[in-house]
């Protein structure tokens, strides 16, 4: 509906909404070029910068970097792409692009690393040294990727990346704004900035975080990411959803009895002790991780798959999970703590005996939740949540089990069919299990129930990108469906919130209270036992 | 026509028939049981749970390849070792001696690799080598239905001449979900013999494949990756002059096949969604022809070039546009590793890029061809553009 120009007194309704907001609209993209239809990528990033923060640490080497030059090696980056890495230490190009070869040489997915791509990424790289909260720096920044601009014509759209402790993000946000490097206008190109969870410790501090966002950046400049959600089988779970009518129509309380999502790790907290005493298993992976599950299987249809649409969805799931009072919590949710024990016929020492954790250690190392969402799909239907370290294998997987059949027809004849069971598997052997009672040949009429078995890797054969490939392109192309918008992140607190506050108020926990290679503690177990549940053994 | 065990993994279980119901029965048997699932699975070591492994087929597809002889069938089972997944099942079919008496005779093996579940299941494929002679070798309609598993979509590559003419072929593709062969290695010009096979597997519902189209996703990510920039990207719809250059060979009198020239010239005219005005017309070597775009006609030209390399090769794509008084000049070529785009507007360079891409070995092709399943987004419409170009 077009009404004018914006500040001429007219404007479409959203660029007047948005200059009366103080805000200016987002350039447009460019239009969509017939000739990549139907080719292995339907669109390609605008020419950039992606400035990395904390380009020395430990993200930026393992993941973030690799990611880049995998996406260059696939000819998915712009030829006029620049990667400015951003850091306090002493560093000139030379060694950074130095440092970050030896550290691909480590962490590429394909290996070797192809030399003549990798001269050609390596010369895009340059390095500005600064501190976070110091205005000079950020004039200097500004200068450099000017300079860039004019030099390489990246148009000055420009992805900064925030690889560095959560601690810092105020920091670099403020300045950035300061500085003027967050103005978006289509002159000047477009300006994004992706932030890595954690989101926040708690509601409190992310509501704080997001402020401190909002402030210098519109919601839709800013990508939160979650890795977890640029996985394929995550991704997956959407099609299978909404690209399948079989399931849709028995995706309801009418027939499904509950359902599980489970996170099991058998590695420990690897040498990060320090910083998972300070989030544990509820922060670091029933907040995000297992949430985010939640959502996507739970979700409506969106109207479209386009990141407003999605997101909406995904947050009304997350609004209708039922608040747990802090006197319920201990109904509802079990946490867990591993002590010395055997994984793979290796000896492991328990969490406390860590290096860099407590020797009197509080933090939970598993948890087990049973929520239930308030609305007319769901109501009724527990959805039981675990995750755990040092757990005896490895495997994130959902498992939707049907109710039973109205009328045990069988039954006096024979063994009762158990009920259908429907399994995601998203790693390891990624795959969909459907679990159905079939005749057992012979005269009588047994049943046992058969697995129609779906393993990814025997129906394609190509490689899946990592999900930080994905999620990055996604950044660079404007596609902000995989990540996690703000009101999702407080959302997902308000959930947690309850769990922390009644933990903080009560009696110190007897840990440990499971030993590092079993499946948690007991108590875990009788979240469902009480209720005629089991877990699935996996 | 021995492949060695290394090259498929392990043989766990071979046989011989006489005759296509032998040699179903024979393998029906062997997956009906426990006991005999279990004697192929047995090879492998076990998870030390004192269970037996037990084997199990893939269950991807059936593959029929069809070969002029027992070197080229060979060649086709050694792509199918660097496959990640293997067809369930794969008929190799020489037919021979077609003057002769009708035999049959099928070699069984069935290969087989321990999955990695960790629970020593094998996956196995079964390959099936068959000679047929005199008249049954002219009737593999009569055979491939019969040895196809049920349920399974069923790939029949051609690597052979194809003669569209042929009733059996008409028959064969009657039931299969897909044809894949190789245009360039069609007799004469090529193009005529893939237009008749376009039309006649339209008629079937069958898809085509064609290995020299599948060769080319790098031109054509080459191509759209120039006009992804803002300066090249307005002359999309503006072009003029299409033109691709290939290789005549060094032997100028034989007939060059332009299979792979004129699908760069097929995969614009579809993405442009521009309408055939004039078919390819050969005048000696060189073919015009031209398409319409919302009114603009753009001039097609194949353009051969008297050169050492292999004849039918596309040597360059140029492309030319015009808008508002300026000239956009596109040129696209390609060598082993890469391709490369350079673009100028009224002479002054706009975009230079050169893409990393390998020329596919047949293996890679025959795997996205395999890969492509029964979805295909881009053959349909570049292969509806091929045919109304050749006309």
């Amino acid at each position: 509906m077009k009404i004018g120009k914006a500040g001429e007194g007219g404007g479409t309704i959203r660029s007047l909404r948005i200059a009366r907001a103080g805000k200016k609209a987002t350039p447009k993209r460019s239009k969509a070029n017939p000739l990549r239809s139907g080719l292995r990528i339907e669109r390609v990033p605008d020419p950039n910068i992606v400035v990395l923060f904390g380009a020395t640490g430990d993200l930026a080497h393992r993941k973030v970097v690799p990611a880049l030059y995998h996406l260059w090696a696939g000819d998915l980056l712009p030829e006029r792409f620049a990667l400015v890495c951003f850091g306090r230490r002493d560093a000139s190009d030379a060694s950074m692009r130095t440092d970050l070869r030896t550290s691909l040489e480590k962490h590429a997915r394909v290996k070797p690393v192809d030399e003549a791509r990798w001269s050609e990424f390596a010369q895009r790289i340059s390095y500005v040294k600064g501190a976070f909260d110091d205005p000079e720096s950020y004039a200097n920044l500004s200068l450099h990727l000017d300079a860039i601009d004019a030099s390489v014509g990246t148009g000055g759209n420009r992805l900064y990346y925030l690889a560095t402790p959560a601690s810092s993000f105020p920091d670099i946000l403020r300045s950035l704004g300061a500085a003027g490097l967050d103005h978006e206008t289509s002159e000047s190109g477009w300006r994004r900035v992706v932030i890595e969870k954690p989101f926040g410790r708690d509601l409190d501090s992310a509501v704080k975080l997001n402020r401190e966002v909002g402030k210098v950046f519109r919601e839709s400049q800013v990508y939160r990411i979650d890795h977890y959600l640029g996985k394929e089988t995550v991704r997956n779970i959407l099609i299978f959803r909404f690209g399948n009518l079989i399931f849709e129509p028995i995706w309801h309380r009418r027939y499904i009895d509950h359902i599980q999502i489970t996170v099991a790790e058998t590695i420990g907290v690897e040498g990060r002790g320090a910083f998972y005493e300070e989030t544990g298993a509820l922060r670091d992976i029933l907040q995000n991780h297992l949430l985010q599950l939640l959502t996507l299987v739970a979700m409506e249809p969106p109207a479209t798959l386009e990141a407003e649409a999605l997101r909406d969805e995904k947050v009304k799931v997350l609004r209708a999970v039922r608040l747990l009072s802090t006197d319920a919590v201990d109904q509802h949710v079990v946490r867990g703590q591993y002590g010395p024990g055997w994984i793979g016929a290796t000896e492991v020492a328990g969490y406390r005996s860590e290096p860099e954790v407590e020797v009197a250690s509080e933090t939970e190392t598993f948890v087990a939740a049973r929520f239930e969402i308030d609305d007319w799909r769901w109501a009724g239907v527990p959805f039981y949540l675990r995750a755990g370290k040092h757990l005896p294998k490895r495997a994130t997987e959902i498992a939707i089990q049907f109710k039973d059949v109205p009328q045990r027809l069988f039954s006096p004849t024979g063994d009762a069919p158990e009920p259908n069971m429907l399994v995601i598997r998203i790693q390891p052997d990624e795959g969909i299990l459907l679990r159905f009672a079939a005749k057992v040949p012979g005269l009588g009429t047994n049943v046992r129930p058969v697995n129609m078995d779906f393993a990814y890797g025997s129906a394609f054969s190509v490689e899946s990108p990592d999900a930080y490939e994905t999620l990055m392109l996604d950044a660079l192309l404007g596609d902000a469906s995989l990540f996690t918008r703000a009101d999702e992140v407080e959302a997902a607190w308000r959930i947690v919130d309850p769990i922390m506050e009644s933990w903080l108020a009560s009696a110190e926990p007897a840990f440990p209270n499971y030993a590092a290679g079993t499946w948690g503690p007991e108590a875990a177990d009788q979240l469902l036992t009480r209720e005629g549940r089991r877990w699935r053994r996996l | 026509m021995n492949l060695s065990p290394a090259e498929l993994s392990t043989l766990r279980w071979k046989s011989s028939a006489n005759s296509v119901a032998e040699a179903d029965a024979l393998l029906a048997r062997l997956w009906s049981s426990t006991e005999s699932r279990q004697q192929i699975g047995a090879n492998t070591s076990s998870d030390g749970s004192g269970a037996t492994p037990l084997a199990v087929r893939t269950g991807v597809m059936n593959l029929v390849v069809v070969a002029p002889g027992e070197e080229r069938a060979v060649g086709a089972a050694s792509s199918l070792t660097s496959l990640q997944r293997s067809p369930s099942r794969t008929l190799f079919i020489v037919p021979r001696d077609i003057e002769g008496p009708p035999t049959f005779r099928a070699r069984l093996e069935v290969f087989c690799a321990v999955t990695p579940r960790g629970d020593g299941t094998s996956a196995c494929t079964e390959l099936l080598w068959i000679d047929a002679s005199g008249e049954a070798g002219r009737h593999l309609s009569s055979m491939v239905p019969q040895l196809s598993l049920h349920d399974l979509p069923t790939l029949l590559w051609w690597d052979h001449t194809v003669d569209p003419t042929s009733r059996d072929l008409t028959e064969l593709l009657r039931g299969v979900d897909r044809i894949l062969v190789n245009g360039a290695e069609q007799r004469g010009v090529g193009i005529e013999v893939v237009r008749d096979l376009i039309l006649l597997s339209r008629a079937s519902g069958t898809a085509v494949s064609d290995f020299s189209l599948i060769r080319q996703a790098r031109w054509r990510d080459a191509v759209a990756s120039a006009f992804d920039e803002p300066e090249v990207a307005p002359f999309l719809r503006a072009i003029t002059k299409i033109r691709a250059t290939y290789s005549a060979g060094s032997n100028t009198s034989a007939p060059v096949n332009v299979v792979k020239p004129t699908y760069h010239l097929a995969w614009l005219t579809s993405r442009l969604n521009a309408r055939v005005s004039a078919p390819l017309e050969n005048r000696a070597g060189t073919w015009s022809g031209a398409i319409d775009e919302e009114g603009r006609s753009i001039a097609l030209t194949l353009e051969p070039v008297v050169e050492s390399g292999r004849s039918g090769t596309t040597l360059g794509l140029h492309i030319t546009a015009e808008r508002r008084g300026r000239v956009l000049e596109l040129n696209v070529h390609a060598d082993r590793t890469s391709t490369h785009v350079r673009a100028s507007v009224n002479g002054t360079p706009v975009h230079e890029r050169t893409l990393r891409a390998k020329r596919a070995t047949d293996a890679e092709l025959l795997s996205q061809a395999l890969e492509l399943g029964e979805v295909d987004p881009l053959s349909p419409s570049i292969l509806r553009a091929f045919a109304q170009l050749v006309g």
